[in-house]
């Protein structure tokens, strides 16, 4: 049974979550193929941040530190965070804990959107750089949209209605990944399929962690506006009108907002599943539906699932690596399952 | 005072209402009332701007309803649905709260959490404050959600302010004997206290106690409207309801009989 959480524990849980993701973070800095010394790791973080100087054997572990892990781990940090603060978000919009980015086709939306940009974008003589992300951003918003309008029936979400809108989108946006990944195999930018079906965090530099940030950061503290118009949402879009929510505006800004963000980690990582759907149920289960506290601890643990998960996908088989949709599906799809059979009667609705 | 003019309401070629007109008084019970598909919860939606009229205008204090911001307009009325299918598990207090959001501009204050106090204690599920929403009965739901939109008209300290109203969509549903008593004896309260209450009630003898004025409508018209005494008539009731009616004195209290016609 949840707990009523009084604002100091709710603090306190923040603060906790925000403690862990830093331990676990610096604990996966110390993890890998090369071997460095927790010392090592303070004085790289430190050089870089003009409190410190390396000595004579760090200059391997900064390489290793500074250049390659600390850039993939903010970044899965970010990835998690974002995934896991659009679930929570959307399930609140569609008033259904079964929204999962992945499952509904937010997720392909962008992947499509992002494909589209790598074969198209060059074709018309613009540079992939800022197109990418983009275009993967407008797929997201456009599809969620095209959801919310077609799984609402009557005025009330049609949870059959979004799960199905949801395959039918995520089989037609795989189908033309693979047709282009087919047709334009020589494209390196194109990747693999499995890079769009399954997800990589292989690929995060700086530059992508940076772009990750601008957006999900910012994100996480608009979203907190919006925690107490989504509690009244969940009573239903009229009530939440009569306690005067202004319902289309708010509806506006979660599309837009959820979409943005898994829009921006599709164009960086492919599609991660079940992140956004397992991380907001577990802190439903602990602490309750309430969105001031489910928004932002969704983002922390979600950051803290991601590390932990994208820390085991790198060392587990090294120096070879498991994709981390992998990973995500193994544990997340059974949990889904779960869920399922748990609400049988509410999928009739 | 809050009024309808004229209010017609059209889905398609099909007329739901048609120039209905009325008002809802400060300090008096307004009861709706008429048979299944009669337009009543049609006419609530346009009187609470759950709904545009097709035709004809809704207006609060002379101002129309569509010219009031949608928070401005939750701080003066609140409104309690039929059913609600809120699936999240809340505690029982944390629903009631929802109805302090208009008021609230940074962070509750202590009187926002005493009028939550207040609210439940009214509705009858203080005991219920720590329990889970989703694990009570339909009745018990249909109090926390009374408590809710009561603690969203709750009136201020000094019980200043422009007189705010309450509209409940068949409050009674589900209620056992005692609490739907206890609902419209509240309702009556309130209205003595200056609000303005206008319910849709399916039992008549409630109507009859409780409420002041009556609005009865048939096949989306307004059959009658006024006190009791001009439309709770066997006649109007009779053939409104399609029942053999007849209004007795009971105990100073007027009852309707009604047998299958």
């Amino acid at each position: 049974m949840p707990l009523r959480l009084k604002p100091p524990v709710r603090r306190a849980v923040l603060v906790a979550l925000a403690v862990l993701l830093l331990v676990l973070g610096f604990i996966a800095l110390l993890l890998g193929p090369a071997e460095v010394s927790p010392g090592q790791v303070g004085r790289v973080v430190a050089s870089h941040l003009g409190l410190g100087e390396l000595q004579g054997t760090d200059g391997m572990a900064d390489a290793v530190v500074w250049h390659i892990r600390l850039p993939r781990i903010i970044g899965a940090m970010l990835v998690g965070a974002g995934l896991s603060l659009a679930g929570a978000m959307l399930q609140g919009l569609f008033r259904n804990p079964l929204a999962d980015p992945g499952l509904i086709g937010v997720s392909s939306g962008a992947a499509l959107g992002a494909v589209t940009a790598i074969i198209f974008l060059p074709m018309l003589g613009f540079g992939g750089v800022y197109g990418l992300p983009l275009l993967a951003m407008a797929g997201a918003v456009g599809i969620t949209f095209l959801i919310y309008n077609l799984s609402k029936v009557g005025g009330r979400t049609h949870v059959a209605a979004m799960l199905l809108t949801g395959i039918a989108v995520n089989a037609i946006a795989q189908a033309f990944i693979g047709l282009a990944v087919t047709v334009f195999a020589t494209d390196a930018q194109l990747r693999t399929v499995t890079f769009w079906t399954l997800g990589s965090l292989a690929g995060l530099s700086w530059e992508s962690a940076i772009a990750l940030a601008l957006l999900i950061v910012p994100g996480v503290f608009i979203s907190l506006s919006l925690a107490r118009p989504l509690n009244a949402f969940l009573l239903g879009e009229v009530e939440a009108s009569h306690l005067g929510v202004n319902t289309q505006a708010v509806k506006r800004w979660i599309i837009v907002l959820g979409s943005l963000m898994v829009g921006v980690t599709v164009a960086f990582c492919g599609i991660i599943g079940f992140i956004g759907l397992v991380v907001p149920h577990i802190i439903r289960i602990s602490f309750g539906p309430d969105h001031r506290l489910l928004l932002p601890a969704s983002a922390l643990l979600g950051g803290i699932t991601m590390v932990v998960a994208d820390t085991f996908a790198r060392t587990i088989m090294a120096p070879a690596e498991l994709q981390i949709g992998i990973l995500t599906a193994i544990l997340g799809g059974p949990f889904f399952l779960g869920l399922l059979l748990a609400g049988r009667k509410k999928l009739t609705v | 005072m809050l009024s309808g003019l004229k209010l017609t309401q059209r889905y398609g070629a099909h007329t739901v209402l048609e120039s209905v007109s009325l008002a809802v008084e400060p300090g008096r019970v307004t009861a709706i009332l008429g048979p299944n598909g009669a337009g009543k919860t049609t006419l609530l939606n346009c009187l609470t701007g759950g709904g545009q009229p097709s035709e004809g205008e809704v207006t609060l204090d002379g101002k129309a309803l569509s010219a009031y911001g949608s928070r401005e307009l939750a701080c003066r009325r609140a409104v309690l649905p039929q059913s609600s299918s809120l699936g999240f598990n809340f505690t029982v207090r944390e629903v009631v709260e929802m109805g302090r959001l208009p008021h609230i501009e940074q962070h509750e204050r202590a009187r926002d959490s005493e009028i939550v106090n207040l609210a439940m204690l009214q509705a009858d599920i203080q005991v219920y404050a720590h329990r889970h929403y989703l694990t009570l009965s339909g009745g018990e739901k249909q109090r926390v959600h009374l408590a809710r939109v009561l603690a969203q008209v709750w009136p201020n300290e000094k019980h200043e302010g422009p007189p705010r109203y309450l509209f409940l969509d068949e409050p009674t549903n589900n209620l056992d004997l005692a609490h739907q008593h206890r609902c419209l004896a509240l309702a009556r309260r309130l209205a003595n206290a200056g609000l303005g209450v206008c319910a849709i009630l399916h039992d008549l003898n409630l109507a009859l106690r409780y409420a002041d004025q009556f609005v009865l409508l048939q096949n989306g018209r307004l059959r009658a409207y006024g006190l009791a005494d001009e439309v709770m008539t066997p006649e109007i009731i009779s053939e409104v309801f399609s029942v053999k009616a007849q209004v007795v004195d009971h105990a100073g209290h007027k009852l309707v009989l009604t047998e299958p016609a």
